[in-house]
């Protein structure tokens, strides 16, 4: 259930009344922000936090597929791609300029009068296609693990931690060896442990007892 | 600003071109199709404005000299991505005209029907939007319309956003003072407490009123009387500075207007905008919970919007 202010109830429901506007705000990968809507409006834009012009670029917004769960919300924008000169159109001037791949979305359809949103919803564009005269974006989920880049770590008996890096944490002045035996934190490093003692107690921790051999993969 | 070049800027004759820009007689004004309706089978109707849009005339030229008819080609073709003004001098009461900017959105054809007569028939004049005019519509007695905080069929269509108890409430109150049997229903800010009369406890500072509508520039009616207090207004989500369209004499030339009379004068216009071009606008009243010294409290109370279109 969707928790509707009594301000929003009171005037959406009403017989007559004006429709509500679509909203877009994009933040591009390079940080630049973009404020459209489907008509020219002055609104408190949610990235920056103040008031924004909302120029009417925006031709269509939708449909919308929400799926209340893991699985991304899917929708799709139309920009008008009209605007610019004869050799490039304002939208081709802008995805060369930088780029709307991935770029992040906030997406309202807004009762202006009541001043809050009907729908809302987050993630991140990818470019359909452009034709003449229009630009048109899909939604792309905000998190997908298969498009993020990851460091390549070996599980071996090398620490893979950057040192004195965040995640190290070291503040020591001399950088380790980037072994067990000379971790600086020991709690934090990144090492398969290649021998263990048999005889401890509960309460010692795993110690490697042989040399290590720091080219040597596990 | 193209809105000065104006198709027919006089009534008559035109000595200079020989003929008149005037259209002849017979044209169709009218309004485009902007309202989306839906009756239920057993119910009143629904009813969206969709767009911002706003007249249409069909006109046509019949019997004009060729310089009349070249003028109305080298109007479309000069403003077929613009806008201009055409001046019906007609269709208002007296000799002012009422300006409209738009363009000519069907091509006019020119046809030779005799000698040196040019027929020029049904071309469309569609206003635009949003674009400032020479001259705003002005007959506020007769083209402007009235809005309510409820519409005629009990809806709510002032927005109202409270932030402490008790906020805004309905108020029912004779429509032209004590005693009228036609009544009006107001939106009033302390609800309760001035509903009962004059409220003890002052307006809730922060909560707001706002109406959207479609059409020009706007007249602002509350209630005006010793019980009221002072209020900021937005236009389209700018605070009004400076009123250009001061009425009452004790308001000051700031953002704050002050709603308080000696005596109840029921409601008093506070606020105006009357040059303001055809869009969606967005008019909201705060409550600052100040009021004037002779004031018994600072309550608020929204009478209702006097719309031109």
């Amino acid at each position: 259930m969707i928790p509707y202010t009594s301000t929003l109830l009171a005037v959406g429901g009403a017989r007559t009344g004006l429709p509500p506007v679509n909203l877009l705000e994009v933040q591009d990968t390079n940080g630049n922000n973009y404020f459209w809507a489907d008509r020219k409006i002055t609104m408190v834009s949610i990235l920056t936090g103040v008031a924004e012009m909302f120029l009417p670029w925006l031709m269509a917004a939708g449909p919308f597929k929400f799926n209340r769960s893991q699985v991304t919300d899917s929708g799709s924008f139309q920009i008008q791609n009209v605007s610019g000169d004869t050799l490039a159109r304002d939208v081709e001037t802008m995805l060369r300029a930088t780029t709307l791949e991935g770029a992040l979305f906030i997406y309202r359809c807004y009762q202006a009068d009541a001043q809050q949103p009907w729908i809302q919803t987050t993630g991140k564009l990818t470019l359909e296609g452009t034709s003449d005269d229009l630009a048109t974006f899909h939604s792309a989920p905000l998190s997908e693990p298969a498009q993020e880049d990851t460091p390549m770590y070996q599980y071996c008996e090398t620490c893979q931690l950057n040192w004195a890096g965040p995640r190290c944490g070291s503040t020591a002045s001399t950088e380790c060896l980037y072994s067990f035996q000379s971790c600086q934190v020991v709690e934090r490093p990144m090492i398969s442990l290649n021998s263990w003692e048999k005889n401890y107690g509960e309460t010692i921790a795993n110690t490697p007892l042989v040399t290590i051999n720091r080219g040597r993969r596990v | 600003m193209p809105a000065t070049d104006i198709l027919n800027a006089q009534l008559g004759w035109d000595q200079n071109l020989g003929d008149s820009m005037n259209p002849s007689y017979g044209f169709t004004r009218k309004r485009p199709t902007n309202l989306l309706k839906k009756k239920p089978a057993g119910s009143t109707p629904w009813s969206r404005e969709t767009e911002n849009t706003g007249h249409v005339f069909e006109l046509s030229w019949i019997g004009r000299t060729l310089a009349c008819a070249q003028k109305l080609k080298w109007y479309y073709e000069q403003y077929e991505d613009g806008f201009f003004t055409y001046i019906d001098w007609d269709g208002t009461f007296g000799e002012k005209g009422r300006h409209y900017v738009g363009n000519f959105v069907t091509e006019p054809n020119l046809v030779l029907t005799a000698n040196n007569l040019w027929d020029v028939q049904n071309v469309l004049f569609e206003e635009v939007p949003t674009v400032g005019m020479v001259q705003y519509p002005w007959d506020w007695d007769r083209e402007a319309i009235y809005r309510y905080a409820f519409n005629d069929f009990g809806d709510q269509k002032l927005a109202t956003f409270s932030n402490a108890s008790p906020g805004w409430a309905p108020n029912v109150r004779a429509m032209r003072g004590a005693g009228n049997a036609v009544t009006v229903t107001t939106m009033d800010n302390p609800g309760a407490a001035a509903t009962a009369g004059p409220p003890a406890s002052p307006g809730n500072a922060g909560d707001w009123a706002c109406y959207e509508y479609r059409g020009y520039g706007f007249k602002l009616y509350l209630m005006a009387g010793p019980e009221f207090g002072q209020c900021g207004i937005s236009v389209d989500g700018v605070p009004v500075s400076v009123a250009d369209w001061v009425h009452r004499s004790w308001m000051y030339a700031t953002a704050t207007f002050d709603c308080y009379a000696a005596a109840d004068e029921g409601p008093q216009l506070i606020y105006s905008a009357p040059n303001m071009p055809l869009d969606f606008h967005r008019v909201q009243v705060s409550v600052l919970a100040t009021k004037n010294a002779s004031a018994t409290a600072a309550a608020i109370s929204w009478h209702s919007l006097v719309v031109m279109r």
